[in-house]
């Protein structure tokens, strides 16, 4: 490993160009973390590739220099998958934002994996197609983060999640060779790589271009607001729908703390007696939408609902997803520090497990509010708090792992769409055995079997992270 | 002579699977027993059951189909077969816990497709597999084989577009490795992306990295099934698939006139053919298309891609160094 910072960046700049690398103090600090803030660890330096072979080059250098990298998107994740654990190279993705391929004929696209998620919709959005996984953060998180976390979103109950959406990928692998994998055609037989690289948490190699899917865009959409004076009627709508065989293409929850931030921030306004409320959208042909939401308003009516607001136009259909989509944003108004969880648990123990999210913040003292994807059981605990108090900080750690204990116990995930990056790799040990553990490792090895291609993410105790984690734990704190 | 029923061993719990696999010194057969997955290989273990079959018919007085006809195992076959043990899952099968509401069923690999869905039916629910029905077996001989077979071959079925295939279904599953070590992966939630997606790389793998002893599904509700858009052909020989091809939607229309005199079945939803092929003949292959046949050899999966099978080589020696698990069942050579 070359001697200083201003060494590595030097040399850096002769394996691509002056201006493709970052370095200094200020860059340093823009790359040490993202959107997970708790634990944070200065890169050496930041590269700017513009191609797959520009990143080839600085994995091969990374590689005879014994210099860890860690490839970066747009730094939204949140549970800490980009954060440089040991330093080295961040090989940032932002100079690579071009679509290569359109092809209409066949529904797929290839892109690199810089381009923010929404504008792969957009450049497609003339044919009537569209590509159909939407994290919140789709504005500017980027397909290739997106393949690193297997990101979900509101409508992934429907669509899926980020997998079944990537026909193919253009990775640079841990020794700084470039992989084509898959293609435009589903489903061939062999071993299912692409299954296990997206969700790899970029710890599998770095992804420089995908083929991904596109689908039509439905010609009609349907949303519904949904008032309840009980947690319980909303949760038991949940299982009716689905149940019934509807599968709305989004079933979201959103308890009264959120529905009380909403209500500051924005002056959004819900029936008196209201507990909570679900936000449910329907998509597809006119007809079957009609149909699908008049059984979703009786199974809704059937459980008792106060209220149920069926948008008239697109206007006020944008202002009823604002409570969902602004909900966790809405919660800045009430603290300086918010942490979400991410737990799942299978959709029946909802009503249960909302108590016990409940009594927890109240025996903690730490105030919370819940949003979530109902449809698929995926709970996002919201606990606001004042990070400048270190006892308030230790509460909200403590009533998160009671949470995400809880979720296990009850047969859940300790995540599910945010990943396991560095914030969750202590969990696992919670949902697996050492036997399952050494399982996952062994895929790992199929591709990375060194430390260098963005260390001490995912699994936990792996050698030589345990001092590293030492330095970047808790620094936020 | 080796014969093939003589060296299958049917445990009855996962501790007895593991060992028996760990014990074994020679190879691990578990696509077992005399109902072969169609799909596989041209192993020996494959070759001595269907010599039996053929010599038993031949007994008989019955006429011996073409595609059994002078089955021959050579000397390096035969000390294969002595070695081998095959595991078959008929004993290790049934519900573990079925979850209604949540739509959630555990269930033991060597469960048969009819049974699980006969008892998922129960509850009105289902996989999106297509119910019984006469044109079925023009797709594959075997759409009712144990889910150990069924999900380590995973072939495309008529609602794939519309429901997805078992990558999507199964949300979790547990594995007897090479060395007999029990390990899961994936959990019950329908959402879940804690660790890496082993159960992906075992679905599909026809058992070569490790036993499916059982799996976590994601079931449906039967109401619900959306009607398959599959179109059924009668082939000129009038008999069941064994030529599976996926194209590009671009090349769809154009296959399907090429291969019309032999094809039994299409669906424009998948892009997928099913047809009669007789061995040694073929259909005409489409740019990125991909190929499956039954009772071809060594033809009947190949990978031609340098660097895919230089990576499944690598795969298969992490899970399984000593080449024990289904050996010849994914063509690595």
């Amino acid at each position: 490993m070359p001697s200083t910072h201003e060494e590595l960046a030097r040399q850096l700049e002769k394996v691509l160009s002056p201006e493709a690398v970052l370095k200094g103090a200020a860059a340093e600090r823009a790359y040490d973390c993202d959107a997970y803030t708790v634990d944070r660890n200065n890169p050496t330096a930041v590269v700017l590739p513009e191609t797959t072979e520009d990143v080839a080059k600085v994995v091969r250098w990374c590689c005879a220099n014994n210099v860890p990298f860690t490839a970066r998107g747009a730094g939204t994740g949140l549970s800490g998958g980009v954060l440089p654990a040991m330093g080295g190279v961040v090989i940032s993705s932002k100079k690579m934002t071009r679509i290569l391929d359109i092809d209409v004929e066949n529904r797929c696209l290839l892109a690199q994996a810089g381009i923010a998620n929404k504008r792969l919709s957009d450049a497609v959005k003339q044919y009537g197609l569209h590509f159909a996984p939407d994290p919140s953060s789709q504005t500017v998180s980027t397909i290739g983060g997106n393949i690193g976390e297997n990101s979900g979103g509101p409508h992934t109950l429907k669509y899926g999640v980020t997998v079944q959406h990537v026909l193919g990928v253009t990775m640079v692998d841990p020794s700084g060779e470039i992989l084509k994998l898959g293609g435009k055609v589903e489903g061939a037989p062999g071993y299912d790589f692409i299954g296990l690289i997206v969700g790899g948490e970029g710890t599998l190699g770095v992804v420089t271009e995908a083929w991904v899917k596109l689908v039509p865009i439905p010609t009609a959409v349907s949303t519904a607001l949904i008032a309840y004076s009980n947690i319980g009627d909303a949760t038991r709508t949940v299982a009716d729908i689905i149940a019934e065989g509807t599968i709305p293409a989004a079933l979201e929850m959103m308890d009264r703390g959120i529905l009380h931030a909403v209500n500051l921030a924005f002056g959004f306004t819900y029936p008196v007696g209201t507990d909570s409320m679900l936000l449910i959208e329907c998509d597809g042909e006119p007809e079957a939408v009609a149909h699908e939401m008049e059984v979703v308003k009786q199974i809704c009516t059937r459980n008792n609902a106060l209220d149920i607001r069926i948008a008239a136009d697109e206007e006020e259909r944008t202002r009823l997803w604002m409570i969902r989509k602004k909900g966790i944003g809405a919660m800045g108004r009430i603290a300086p520090s918010i942490v979400t969880h991410d737990g799942v648990i299978p959709r029946s123990k909802l009503p249960e497990m909302l108590d016990f999210v409940y009594a927890v913040s109240e025996r903690h003292k730490i105030g919370v509010a819940n949003i979530f994807h109902a449809g698929d059981g995926n709970l996002h605990p919201c606990f606001y708090f004042d990070d400048r108090d270190p006892d308030q900080v230790r509460r909200v750690v403590e009533a998160g792992e009671e949470i995400i204990a809880r979720c296990i116990e009850l047969g859940g995930s300790v995540t599910g769409e945010h990943g396991i990056g560095v914030e969750k790799m202590d969990l696992m040990s919670l949902m697996f055995t050492p036997q399952d553990l050494e399982l996952q490792a062994t895929a790992k090895r199929i591709f990375n079997d060194a430390m260098l291609c963005n260390p001490c993410k995912v699994l936990p105790n792996q050698k030589s992270c345990v001092e590293s984690k030492k330095r970047w734990r808790g620094t936020a704190w | 002579m080796v014969n093939p029923g003589d060296i299958t061993i049917e445990p009855e719990s996962l501790q007895e699977i593991s060992e028996a696999i760990r014990s074994a010194r020679g190879p691990v057969v578990f696509n077992a027993g005399p109902a072969l997955h169609p799909f596989g290989m041209p192993t020996p273990y494959r070759r001595s059951w269907m010599k039996a079959f053929a010599d038993d018919m031949a007994s008989k007085g019955f006429p011996t189909p073409p595609e059994l006809q002078g089955i021959q195992l050579t000397d390096s076959d035969v000390s294969e077969l002595a070695d081998t043990t095959a595991i078959s899952l008929d004993l290790y099968d049934g519900i573990i816990e079925h979850d209604v509401e949540d739509q959630v069923v555990v269930v033991r690999a060597g469960t048969s497709i009819l049974e699980l869905q006969e008892n998922l039916a129960t509850v009105g629910q289902c996989l999106p597999l297509p119910m019984v029905e006469p044109p079925s077996a023009m797709l594959t001989a075997s759409i009712f084989g144990p889910l150990i077979d069924e999900i380590g071959f995973s072939l495309p079925h008529p609602l794939s577009a519309q429901c997805g295939s078992w990558r999507d279904w199964v949300l979790g599953m547990t594995v007897v490795q090479a060395d007999g070590t029990i390990a899961k992966c994936g959990s019950k939630a329908v959402k879940n992306v804690a660790g890496y997606d082993v159960q992906k790389l075992m679905i599909g793998a026809r058992g070569t990295l490790g036993l499916i002893a059982e799996v976590i599904l994601k079931t449906f509700p039967l109401k619900a099934l959306p009607k398959p858009e599959v179109e059924y052909a009668i082939s000129s020989s009038g008999r069941p698939a064994n030529w599976i091809q996926r194209v590009k939607p671009a090349d769809f229309k154009s296959a399907v006139k090429a291969s019309e005199a032999h094809l039994t079945a299409f669906d424009p939803r998948s892009s997928t053919l099913w047809a009669f092929v007789p061995p040694g003949e073929t259909l005409i292959r489409f740019d990125g298309d991909w190929v499956m046949r039954s009772g071809c050899g060594p033809q009947n999966l190949e990978f031609k891609d340098p660097t895919v099978l230089r990576l499944m080589k690598r795969t298969k020696e992490l899970f399984d160094l000593k080449g024990k698990l289904n050996p010849g069942e994914m063509p690595l050579a």
